[in-house]
């Protein structure tokens, strides 16, 4: 079965996109013993600044209902010291999985430079444009959730790079399909969506709000549907113009296969890595199954078939 | 120590369904759970943990648990207390049943280098369990051994009174761990209300009872887990009397295998910098010195 797919001319042999923030610069998973490379699609990197970045006071993680809330504030080590150690060792080591650079900054400028230093690298496949992250008091949700200063952004970067320029939507906004068309005419080559949503807990002990940075994004199993809602709502909008890596609590091949018939090209893991380094392989496999159950012998068969009329493999009305 | 660049660390981590062998109800609230796990038993040191998934599902994330024991290569014991919903889940478990837990993880404690004469083990409550593998370490490396424990409800491990004379402190304060004296520790007891053969008062107190005491020392070092203010003033007496102190911190988790970032710990970089370290990588185990204790 054939699970190749193509996000803005690159290549991948799965779907599967290990989401940024979830999967470090790649390097700590290859701890596990068992650890299945050949289930990535591609890589998200770390979301990374110009200059390093200390990251948000603890506690940075609470679980809740079927969902994790972070708020780890982007903590990396600047866009230097991963250009010049980390992707190196990465090349060393024989990674060919793509690799996606996540990045973020506090203005277009550093948007853009950041841009530009990573498009130094000989193993960036693709720039992700970091405009959703809920956790930083400065850029992050600010450009992702207005049209107008996304199309900055994403123009900036796309001035800077002759990379393949991804962008990553917010669903903490009511205007994501209004943001997602501006950045498309921006000149962005794909979307990624959704980031974490907003969410707080609050300590019942201390009575005060449980993370250090007061709210968080909250992932996992419970903001599925979310995300697949949102990725059905774009991809209807914007579909026919770019491919769409579509994420949000997927743990399995089940949510996997919802986030592709809603009009994914590629799916991003990321929480379900936490409990299950296993995943990735665990929804490759179970993605087959579900190709060869609808009669499908392309991946790119089931891209949006949500939307179309007739029922895949029939058997409805 | 350079975090600069978030060298990759750490050794293989296995990923196992341990087969339940014994789960034992101690006071307490506590539990200890012997598992099957012949991976993490043969390179588990002391002070790594395991990332267990409670059964059912009844979390998502796993839960960080230090290894209390590992028992002929085979079997690992955990003890802990079924407080939240996951431990409680856990603490439920039947002999058989099978558990999914990865390991080991975290840096554990630096046994490599030359050992001190002396061991100073100090602990706050559930700071005892991970304490007890790096007492068993040390036994016949050491000359000798001290475990001072504080608490105000029932330890995770049985205790009784000690027949072993102590001339740093009173002889009516002989409450001991006999797991500890086991391998080799001296033990006392404190708890800040009265309680009988306790030390009443810190249990750093005992610390500095011994440190100013009569009791030739040698090279010593302290090594301690419990709460923060406890593990703070028990750097403040190593500082003081100069001695190196090695303390095991528990911190929220996500992953435990160091790609989240959720653990962090405040420590002194490069130069003095402050920075955020791993608990589940570059810790739990932190040299004292290193912890900025000032930001809790």
């Amino acid at each position: 079965m054939n699970l190749n797919t193509t996000i803005a001319g690159i290549n991948l042999q799965t779907p599967l996109v290990m989401a940024s923030g979830t999967f470090g610069f790649g390097e700590d998973f290859a701890r596990f013993d068992d650890f299945d490379d050949s289930a990535v699609g591609a890589i998200s990197l770390k979301g990374t600044t110009l200059e390093p970045r200390l990251g948000n006071p603890p506690p940075r993680i609470a679980e809740t209902p079927a969902g994790v809330l972070n708020a780890i504030g982007l903590q990396n080590p600047g866009v230097d010291a991963v250009v010049r150690h980390v992707l190196p060792r990465l090349e060393a080591g024989g990674l060919t999985t793509p690799l996606f650079a996540n990045i973020a900054g506090e203005t277009v400028e550093e948007y853009a430079e950041v841009a530009r230093r990573f498009s130094t690298a000989p193993n960036i496949a693709a720039l992700e444009v970091n405009i959703s992250c809920p956790n930083v008091r400065h850029g992050g949700l600010a450009f992702g959730a207005d049209p107008a200063e996304a199309a900055r952004v994403v123009r900036a970067v796309r001035q800077a790079t002759d990379l393949p320029v991804i962008t990553k939507l917010s669903p903490n906004t009511g205007r994501l399909v209004e943001v997602a068309e501006a950045c498309v005419d921006a000149g962005s080559d794909a979307l990624s969506l959704i980031n974490t949503l907003v969410g707080m807990v609050i300590d019942l002990r201390s009575r005060r709000p449980l993370l250090g940075n007061q709210t968080g994004g909250l992932s996992g199993p419970a903001i599925r549907p979310v995300a697949v809602a949102q990725v059905f709502r774009v991809y209807a909008a914007l579909g026919h113009r770019l491919p769409i890596i579509g994420m949000g609590g997927v743990s399995d091949a089940d949510g996997a296969f919802e986030i592709i018939l809603a009009g994914g090209a590629a799916v991003g893991v990321g929480t379900a890595l936490f409990f299950n380094h296993r995943a990735p392989r665990e929804i490759a496999d179970g993605l087959e199954r579900h190709l060869a159950d609808a009669g499908l012998s392309r991946l790119s068969d089931a891209v949006g078939a949500a939307h179309r009329q007739s029922r895949i493999g029939g058997g409805g009305p | 120590m350079d975090l600069s660049t978030h060298q990759p660390a750490g050794g293989t981590v296995y990923r196992i369904s341990a087969p339940v062998i014994a789960n034992r109800s101690l006071p307490g609230g506590h539990r200890r759970i012997r598992l099957r796990a012949p991976a993490i038993a043969r390179t588990a040191r002391p002070g790594q943990f395991v990332n267990i998934s409670p059964p059912l599902a009844t979390t998502l994330l796993r839960r960080p648990l230090g290894v209390h024991r590992t028992i002929d290569g085979q079997d690992i014991e955990i003890l802990f207390q079924s407080v939240g919903k996951g431990t409680k889940a856990l603490g439920a478990v039947g002999e058989g049943d099978e558990i999914d837990l990865i390991g080991p993880l975290g840096n554990g404690f630096d046994l490599a280098g030359e050992p001190p004469e002396t061991a100073v083990l100090v602990a706050g409550g559930f700071g005892l369990a991970p304490l007890y593998p790096l007492a068993a370490a040390l036994e016949g490396k050491v000359d000798r051994t001290y475990l001072f424990a504080g608490t105000e409800e029932d330890l995770p491990m049985e205790t009784s009174d000690s027949s072993v004379h102590l001339s740093f402190v009173d002889p009516d304060i002989k409450a001991t761990v006999p797991e500890f004296e086991a391998v080799g520790a001296q033990c006392r007891l404190a708890s800040l209300r009265s309680r009988p053969s306790f030390h009443k008062g810190l249990v750093t107190e005992l610390v500095e009872k011994l440190l100013d005491g009569p009791e030739p020392l040698g090279r010593t070092k302290l090594y301690a887990c419990g709460p923060w203010g406890m593990l703070k003033k028990t750097a403040a007496i190593a500082a003081e009397h100069e001695l190196d102190c090695d303390v095991l911190l528990e911190e929220r988790m996500g992953c435990g295998v160091g790609a989240c970032m959720s653990c962090s710990v405040m420590v002194y970089g490069d130069g003095g910098r402050p920075v955020y370290a791993r608990a589940c990588v570059e810790g739990p185990v932190f040299d004292a010195a290193s912890v900025v204790w000032d930001a809790k």
